[in-house]
């Protein structure tokens, strides 16, 4: 800080200085509330601790840290944050140093500059809650975030002389309101990059969703979670039936299902069948590689793998939102053509347990001459055989096939498929689990289908000859006078969301999903495939390096223009007060006789020439002039004078000479 | 000096030349046209324009389009903030009065009016001191000083005005050159001339203390003046500020000759001619002044003594 500025800043009134320190404060609190879902308590701290120090100086001369202790002080949170994020960058961590950073200047902000310096950072920190969860509500919410930060920078930008929180709240909202159409602009034609330019730690937490194994037990704790897992949008009439299909576990062992790591060489064959099915997914970030679609997906989106047993995944885990359109043939057959070899995969059982399934598996196999007898008579046992759907089931341990279907009979849909499959197995017919989400809510505003955590499920698909693979989901044949009430129950609130019964609460909640999902199909989605596409209908190939350098200047020459063209047009709304404007409309109505005023000629002056060419005007002009004078010069002119002046003006009415 | 700081210095000083060719000498009111307003980004812009740039890496990097909405609306914010700064300075009319006259080695002080026939208020606009603001129709005084060495008539240089309104990012400024001066008197001799002519008629009844009393002329505005004082519509008249004077007392007469003090080099003359003229005036005399071939009164009151002042002043230059 130099001498000048330590000069200039000490005659700072205190009311100055704490409007100043306020209004500021006002500003890194609102960018610090998104902020606690994903900053650490220490930090969150360490700040408020920080906040009510500089409060208590401000406002009881509590003596602030000097230079060395800050130093210190700095140093202890720069280790902190290393040690508990094991890093400095990415968003996470990055949001922790501006926080603690903030905490660390409010302390040592007294001049102007240092106000400045703060509330840019509280402009980062604004940034870093955008990074970690960019949402609908978060961007409702930062727009008056970022006007009060506005405020507190005219504030602080008027110097020691402070400005009333009105008036500076009414600039920062004239600053606002035309950026918004340049921030438009700009989101619309600034050249988008696939991919991240640099690697840095991910800004998404752990993995959710539906994972690679299906150990007993995992779906479970997925059936309570309200999280949206992925919204759907049909170009046409939905199909009946919606298995949304995901990972397909091929290998059992120790009663785990896992993807298995045999596959097989060739893309099995696809015989379409039956009407298409075109839909749009948006699917929410889970940090896996899955991309859910209907079966028999006959188009995909780039950047997408069909897989060997007709799954979709992505090469690299998903991170951010992500939409994609698929078209699936519902009816269609698929793996046709596999051969025993093929299949081998699909039979696989581990070499011994569960030796009472195996046995009544065998006898089937002996005494059913067709696979679809035997897949009637298994799904029979579940139907007839006093089994239960619960999402609480006794734990199974060793052998637990045998034990959930001849001992415990309860369970969820991931008992069902496990130990369908095995049956099926054990009976020499190929089969394995599908996981993935079954069914939605449809939202009846936009039309879209909220597929929730709530809805995973597991089924199975079962190989027979002449029809490819063929799904079969045992769960579904059990009388729903056997769902227990606490399953069904949780179910429906999470497959909901949080509404419940509450008509009101269920209407709003449509309103909000439809929001959303407009929000991230219109602005989330907006990538370098949708800017290209929507390049294209305009009829520019936005990939080139010379359209898009035109486009950016183009850009530039518009944004300027309208801006500037915004405050021209402001300074000429605003061009007077009353008295001024009255005044004009006096000396239009004398320049349409040919009496012009001159651009610098003072109102006396003018008067005085009128008074030599025009004297039969004399008496009005003086009088006007006179109340004119009298408003703009004197120090408390009567309140009727303003009055006297419109009536006279109203009423003036120069004669043409001729 | 360091290099930089006289690199800055050069470059200053081909941009102030290049606008002087630019706009030449103002007649006075002067209407500020966005033409001749000229704006740079501060320390502070700079940092913002930075900040900006980092925000809008980190969102592309993260491919983050709320991250990059925020960045685009800031970017428009920076924008907005430029053109509100020069709309700050915009369409002001800058009356430069004549600075009241000073003794040499003191600062003239010339009141700038600043006003504007509508538009918008006008926040925290620097001439020389701290930042006044302009109300919608009502003018402000913004005092340039100009310190002086030497007597005579002193031109006001180019000054500029200039503000940070609204956020600090950018600063306007107007450069003004114009044909306004003040006039610097002769500064008065340190004592009462011994060797000055003796008074003709040493009466003194009472100081010429100026008063509420009696209306007793106009003067150039000063600083410090009452504003209740101002002849207002004078100023509507285009004469520029001037205060009323009231005053009370009576006369008594003294005489002053240059040629009496011919042995004296003309400035140390002149400098204790001031001294007696202001003593005189003091006392409340009436008194005259010969210069050559003119003379001055006998008279009394400020308004001989400022004649006799800025005669002197302007006396052999």
């Amino acid at each position: 800080m130099t001498a000048k500025a330590l000069v200039s800043e000490e005659i700072v009134a205190p009311g100055v200085a704490r409007q100043r320190l306020l209004w500021s404060l006002a500003a890194l609190l609102a960018m610090l509330v998104p902020a606690l879902s994903h900053t650490r308590p220490w930090a969150m701290a360490l700040i408020a601790a920080l906040i009510f120090w500089r409060l208590g100086y401000a406002y009881f001369r509590l003596p602030l840290p000097g230079r060395l202790p800050r130093g210190v002080l700095t140093l202890a949170a720069l280790v902190a944050i290393w040690l508990t994020y094991g890093t400095l960058l990415g968003v996470v961590a990055g949001s922790a140093l501006l926080i603690v950073m903030a905490g660390l200047k409010l302390i040592e902000s007294h001049t102007r500059r240092d106000y400045f310096l703060l509330l840019v950072i509280t402009l980062f920190i604004g940034l870093a809650d955008f990074l970690y969860a960019p949402r609908v509500g978060l961007a409702a919410y930062m727009l008056p975030a970022l006007w009060l930060t506005l405020t507190a920078l005219v504030i602080v930008g008027h110097g020691e002389r402070g400005m009333a929180a009105r008036q500076a709240g009414r600039i920062a909202a004239s600053l606002l309101l035309p950026a918004v159409p340049v921030a438009a602009l700009l989101f619309f034609i600034f050249p988008r990059i696939a991919g991240p330019v640099w690697h840095l730690p991910s800004s998404g937490g752990a993995a959710t969703g539906i994972g690679d194994s299906m150990a007993p037990g995992s779906i479970s704790k997925l059936a309570i979670s309200s999280r949206v897992a992925f919204r759907v949008h049909f170009d046409g009439p939905p199909p009946a039936h919606r298995y949304w299909r995901g990972p397909v576990l091929h290998h059992f062992s120790h009663g785990v299902w896992t993807r298995g790591n045999t596959a097989i060489t060739s893309l099995p064959q696809v015989q379409l069948r039956g009407a298409p099915v075109q839909y749009t997914i948006t699917l929410e970030p889970d940090n896996h590689r899955w991309l859910y679609a209907l079966a028999a997906p006959a188009t995909w989106p780039d950047g997408a793998v069909l897989a060997d047993d007709y799954t979709l995944y992505t090469e690299k885990p998903i991170r951010e939102r992500r939409q994609y359109t698929v078209i699936s043939y519902p009816r269609a057959y698929y793996g046709l053509d596999l051969n025993s070899a093929n299949l081998q995969r699909d039979l696989q059982l581990p070499p011994g347990g569960n030796p009472r399934t195996r046995l009544l598996a065998a006898r089937w196999q002996h005494n059913l001459s067709t696979p679809q007898e035997i897949i009637q008579k298994a799904l029979n046992l579940f139907r007839d055989g006093d089994f239960y759907y619960t999402l609480k089931p006794p734990p199974l341990g060793k052998n637990g096939i045998d034990r959930f279907l001849f001992e415990t009979r309860r369970g969820f849909c991931g008992h069902y498929a496990s130990a369908f499959a095995f049956l099926m197995r054990a009976a020499g017919i190929p089969a394995h689990v599908v996981t993935g989400y079954a069914g939605g809510e449809r939202n009846p505003i936009d039309d879209y289908w909220t597929v929730r955590d709530a809805r995973a499920h597991a089924w199975d698909e079962v190989w027979l000859k002449g029809e490819g693979w063929v799904r079969v989901d045992p769960t579904a044949v059990l009388p729903p006078s056997r769902i227990s009430p606490d399953a069904a129950a949780a179910i429906r609130a999470a497959s909901a969301g949080t509404a419940g019964n509450n008509q009101w609460l269920r209407q709003f909640n449509y309103a909000w999903e439809a929001a959303n999902t407009f929000w991230n199909r219109w602005v989330m989605s907006y990538g370098p495939n949708l800017q290209k596409a929507a390049f294209a209908r305009l009829g520019v190939d936005y990939g080139s390096w010379m359209s898009i350098a035109m486009t950016m200047l183009a850009a530039f020459v518009l944004i300027f223009a309208t801006v500037g063209a915004w405050f021209a047009w402001r300074a000429w709304f605003n061009r007077g007060e009353p008295v001024v404007r009255l005044y004009a409309q006096f000396c239009r109505k004398l320049s349409r006789v040919g009496l012009h005023r001159g651009r610098t000629e003072g109102p006396l002056d003018f008067a005085a020439r009128i008074v030599q060419d025009r004297p039969d005007c004399a008496s009005t002009v003086n009088a006007i002039t006179g109340h004119y004078v009298a408003l703009r010069y004197e120090p408390n002119p009567p309140r009727e004078t303003l009055r006297k002046l419109a009536t006279a003006i109203a009423n003036f009415q120069p004669e043409r000479r001729i | 000096m360091s290099r930089p700081a006289a690199a800055q210095r050069w470059l200053r000083g081909r941009a102030i030349a290049w606008a002087a060719r630019r706009q030449g000498v103002d007649p006075v009111p002067v209407m500020l046209h966005r033409r001749r307003i000229y704006i740079l980004p501060t320390g502070q812009g700079m940092l913002y324009g930075l900040s900006v740039l980092a925000m809008l890496l980190a969102s592309l990097n993260y491919n983050n389009n709320l991250g990059l909405l925020l960045t685009f609306l800031l970017a428009g914010i920076g924008v907005a903030a430029m053109y509100r700064c020069q709309h700050n300075l915009a369409g002001l009319v800058v009356h430069v009065q004549p600075a009241p006259p000073v003794f040499a080695g003191e600062t003239l002080q010339f009141p700038v009016l600043l006003h504007h026939d509508g538009g918008q208020y006008r926040f925290a606009i620097s001439g020389a001191a701290k930042p006044v603001d302009v109300p919608v129709g009502r003018g402000t005084i913004v005092p340039i000083a100009q310190p002086t060495r030497r007597r005579g008539r002193q031109p006001l240089k180019r000054f500029s005005l200039s503000t940070t309104f609204p956020l600090g990012l950018f600063r306007a400024w107007v450069w003004i050159e114009t044909d306004v001066a003040g006039l610097a008197w002769p500064r008065p001799a340190a004592m009462p001339a011994a060797s000055a002519p003796a008074p003709a008629q040493g009466v003194t009844a009472g100081a010429n203390v100026a008063g509420d009393d009696d209306f007793a002329g106009l003067r150039a505005w000063r600083e410090g003046d009452s504003i209740r004082h101002v002849d207002w519509h004078a100023v509507a008249r285009g004469r520029g500020l001037l205060t009323k004077q009231f005053s009370a007392g009576p006369p008594s007469l003294e005489f002053y000759d240059l040629a009496a003090l011919g042995g004296l080099p003309i400035e140390q003359a002149l400098s204790r001619l001031a001294r007696s003229v202001l003593n005189a005036d003091a006392a409340g005399s009436t008194y005259g002044l010969r210069l050559g071939d003119r003379t001055f009164g006998p008279d009394s009151g400020a308004a001989h003594r400022e004649r006799c002042l800025s005669a002197m002043a302007l006396f052999q230059v």
